[in-house]
């Protein structure tokens, strides 16, 4: 196969023609001061009081729409299994299969130009491995000031340091966006926050330091547990109120923790499915270095699996 | 059980799915096999809660139920609702059982392989077939393209899952690139109506559109027809469809073709026949066009494949054409014809997927060049591959006969062009499977394979489960059109009812109509007799050949194989979509 042309200008007229279309659509529509539709204005008017809620946004998302929340929550779950197995290593086979060696062929008619590219990253990867090996334990343990090239995974005590302040704060400032449903936020976007903690501290330490909390067995238990909680939540409510994510909490007053019935308990195991989703997705790219082209036998990580 | 409480079981349909598919990895701890057989056993379970609800809906019932009893208020739906017409149950049951045989498949088949990555698949395997349920059942458009995503994310990891095979990771990146234009179309022609109308719930855009079609309402029917048509594979929206089959594991072909692509067409047919009605009227036009164009084109590219899977893959997009033609006519019959040719298709290609799949990983051989006296060899496997093409042959008594019969009875009369064309795609269609049976089974080949494993209990049932299916649909169309195929047929020309149904309002069972088909016509019998002639001898013609055509040399230059142009096309697709829609 050729490498593709880049035709400029055809790509240029087509993007054009797409958004006029848009435009001519979107010039169509009624314009900011017309009414609410009634979809939105039965949520305001008739879902907030029923739920003993004053977060509209929530509302919708964990409330009435709940059940397009519980489709998407999936569609995460998908997403994460998807990198899951896109990334994963080589596993032991009980048998023999034609794809592999399809595989072989595949990749034998393949041109070699890129070989030395190849080579090259696979060199600065084993360099980055020998390097891991001979480092102080914990970046903290090198003495500040040391005359010697930092390494790509640990920062300076200035980061580290702005790190240990921000990561706290960070923290609890997601966990508040998913305990108080009667404000915005709501378990999506607390678990993404979450993730960003992950990050920092992965950024200001280096890997070796949340290895032990980011290992994919544990986080990924951590995750379908998460989506457990999100089933039974809807599964009781039909037991116990014949409809699928029908509210069967005690609805508590407005504007307190407690407030908006299943809603709370659904943004709640949310966030473990979606802080926990997006660590492994994340993770599962990061530690990245399998190569399926190698040959099985000097794979290190075959075999792992028993 | 009354009627309500039948509904309110209609949610369980994708749970126990998806539960099964968060029980994959979990179970894949203890055991290599658990993830796949909970599979199974999760797919046997839904099929039964649909079967329950069967007699109701065949019946003429549309069982709605709205989460969390969030009913319409005024007319006005801020919930949502799942509203099971016949239509809609009939791929939802389709979906459960033939996804069941395809886990069974792979428990016999690929059972061996690494734990983990089995977990993997069994996981992403129910995602995407809860996914397909959901999409058939949901009355609700943006719960509609939720599941559309859920099936594409699934989507790609199962494309890539043989990552030995460099052609895996590019084919799901192929099919990233396609369905995220898909969905963005999706995406926006839906929230271009819920500006529009403020309406979600289907029936509530359908009484909406009733009102007027405004120029937005046109716009969004064409992106929505676009991106739909992406996930049917529909020319010119099919780039990533021969890839995607190619790479992936037998049975996710079978899933890809006889289930997946299924959504595409299943949300034109209700986009434009229910929700639109009569006030979205070019579009069927288009559909019927661009059907033409992927029926002949998909079967002529089939014709020149070397590789057997992928040449499988252009005839999916051939079918797809034939079905959408049927349901672009928009008649009683072409209906009819169209739902069952796709039920239809869901058995054969699922069948024929998985004898390629077989031979796949059993030999290592991917080209039919290099294959050759398998019927020898693998003689199980032949046969059900035979039983397979012959259906779409639509050679009696098998059930392509009968579904073909209705889509030709619907265009005989009124659009000579059309079944001219469609007669022309069955006869390239033929040939193009003549072909690929004799080159894989039936030629003369010297070397012999090493180490066949043999065919375990496992694939032979879902073999045979399949093989039966296509058998039993075509010996008993009387059972089978008026008590499945008809009812369907009439909810999905009964926009105004299904509206009613699934906003909650009180509906008198929709009539069923009455779908004659007569299955000892001579007219019926002569065109299969004749499509089959002209057939084999196409297929002789081509085998003897020793160049391609200049027109194959032609249409197969188009398919660089390049993702930019793939989405090039999808995108001038898009656009001569929406332009016939604010046009026509």
């Amino acid at each position: 196969m050729t490498e593709p042309t880049h035709r400029r200008a055809v790509g240029a007229a087509i993007v054009a023609a797409v958004f006029g279309l848009l435009v001519v659509a979107l010039t169509q529509l009624p314009d900011d001061h017309a009414p609410l539709p009634a979809v939105a204005r039965e949520a305001m008017q008739v879902a907030l009081p029923r739920w003993h809620i004053t977060e509209p946004v929530n509302e919708v998302v964990y409330g009435t729409r709940g059940f397009d929340t519980f489709g998407e929550t999936f569609l995460l779950l998908a997403a994460v299994v998807s990198v899951v197995l896109l990334t994963r290593p080589r596993e032991r086979r009980a048998e023999r299969s034609g794809e592999e060696q399809i595989g072989r062929q595949e990749e034998a008619g393949e041109s070699s130009a890129t070989d030395s590219d190849e080579r090259e990253a696979r060199g600065a990867e084993a360099e980055e491995v020998r390097d891991r090996d001979d480092s102080p334990p914990t970046p903290d343990v090198a003495p500040v000031g040391t005359p010697r090239p930092e390494r790509a995974e640990e920062m300076t005590v200035v980061v580290r340091t702005a790190a240990r302040i921000v990561a706290p704060v960070l923290a609890v400032a997601g966990l508040y966006l998913a305990a108080w449903g009667y404000a915005p936020g709501g378990g999506f976007p607390a678990g993404a926050v979450v993730l960003g903690v992950v990050l920092l501290i992965y950024a200001g330490f280096g890997h070796r330091r949340i290895a032990r909390v980011t290992r994919p067995a544990s986080v990924e238990l951590v995750e379908l547990l998460g989506a457990i909680g999100i089933v039974m939540i809807g599964l009781l409510g039909l037991f116990l109120k014949g409809s699928f994510f029908a509210n069967w909490v005690p609805l508590a007053p407005e504007q307190t923790i407690r407030s908006g019935g299943i809603l709370q308990l659904f943004s709640g195991a949310e966030l473990i499915e979606v802080a926990s989703g997006l660590v492994l997705a994340v993770f599962s790219l990061l530690v990245m270095r399998h190569d399926w082209s190698r040959d099985e036998s000097d794979d290190p990580d075959a075999g792992t699996d028993r | 059980m009354s009627d309500a409480a039948l509904a309110s079981l209609l949610p369980l349909t994708v749970v126990i799915p998806i539960v099964g598919a968060v029980a994959a990895p979990l179970s894949a701890r203890v055991s290599r096999s658990l993830p796949l057989v909970i599979s199974v056993l999760a797919m046997a379970g839904t099929t039964a809660v649909l079967l329950l609800l069967a007699p109701t809906v065949y019946s003429g019932h549309i069982l709605t139920h709205f989460m969390g009893h969030w009913t319409p208020v005024n007319g006005k739906a801020l919930g949502i609702a799942f509203g099971a017409d016949a239509f809609g149950l009939t791929f939802a049951l389709v979906c459960a059982t033939v996804g069941g045989i395809l886990l069974l498949y792979t428990l016999s088949e690929l059972g061996r392989l690494g734990r983990r990555e089995l977990g993997g698949y069994a996981c992403l395997f129910q995602l995407l077939l809860a996914a397909l349920i959901g999409s058939a059942l949901t009355g609700d458009l943006f719960n509609l393209f939720v599941w559309f995503e859920v099936a594409a994310l699934s989507s790609y990891g199962l494309t890539g899952f043989f990552l030995e095979r460099p052609l895996a990771l590019e084919a799901a990146f192929k099919v990233l690139v396609l369905t995220t234009i898909a969905s963005f179309a999706v995406f926006v022609g839906t929230s271009l109506l819920y500006a529009q109308h403020g309406a979600l719930n289907m029936g509530q855009a359908h009484d909406a559109l009733a009102g007027g079609v405004h120029t937005a309402d046109l716009v969004a029917l064409g992106l929505l027809v676009a991106g739909f048509a992406t996930k049917a594979g529909l020319v010119p929206f099919h780039g990533w469809l021969p890839d995607a089959h190619t790479a992936a594991p037998g049975p996710v072909s079978a899933l890809f073709s006889g289930l997946m692509v299924n959504l595409g067409v299943i949300a034109i047919a209700r986009l434009t026949l229910q929700v639109y009605g009569p006030h979205g009227r070019p579009v069927l036009g288009l559909v019927v066009v661009v059907g033409c164009v992927s029926a002949v084109m998909g079967a002529w590219l089939a014709l020149g494949q070397d590789d057997l899977k992928r040449l499988l893959a252009y005839d999916t997009i051939s079918q797809m054409g034939v079905i959408a033609v049927g349901f672009g006519v928009g008649t009683t019959a072409g209906a009819a014809g169209a739902t069952y040719q796709l039920v239809n298709h869901a058995l054969y290609k699922a069948l024929l997927f998985l004898c390629a799949g077989n031979i796949v990983h059993a030999t290592g051989l991917t080209k039919l060049s290099e294959m050759g006296a398998l019927g020898r060899h693998r003689p199980i496997t032949a046969a059900a591959f035979i039983v397979g093409a012959a259906a779409i042959a639509g050679v009696p008594p098998l059930n392509g006969y009968a579904s073909l019969g209705l889509i030709h009875d619907a265009l005989r009369d009124g659009h000579p062009a059309v079944f001219a064309v469609l007669l022309g795609a069955q006869v390239i269609t033929i040939a193009a499977l003549v072909r690929a049976t004799y080159l894989a089974f039936f030629r003369k080949r010297d070397a012999t394979y090493e180490d066949l494993e043999p065919i375990r209990p496992g694939m032979l049932t879902a073999f045979l489960l399949l093989a039966v299916g296509c058998v039993a649909l075509g010996v008993l169309p009387t059972v089978v059109l008026p008590h499945m195929i008809a009812p369907a047929a009439g909810a999905l020309l009964a926009g105004a009812a299904y509206s009613r149904g699934v906003l909650h309002a009180p509906v008198s069972p929709l009539p069923v109509p009455h779908v004659a088909f007569e299955y000892f016509a001579p007219s019926e019998f002569g065109t299969v007799a004749g499509t089959v002639l002209l057939g084999l001898v196409l297929a002789w013609w081509y085998i003897r050949r020793p160049t391609q055509p200049r027109l194959m040399s032609l249409v197969r230059s188009w398919h660089t194989g390049s993702v930019n142009d793939y989405a090039a096309y999808a995108a001038v697709g898009l656009i001569v979509a929406v332009a016939v829609m604010l046009t026509g």
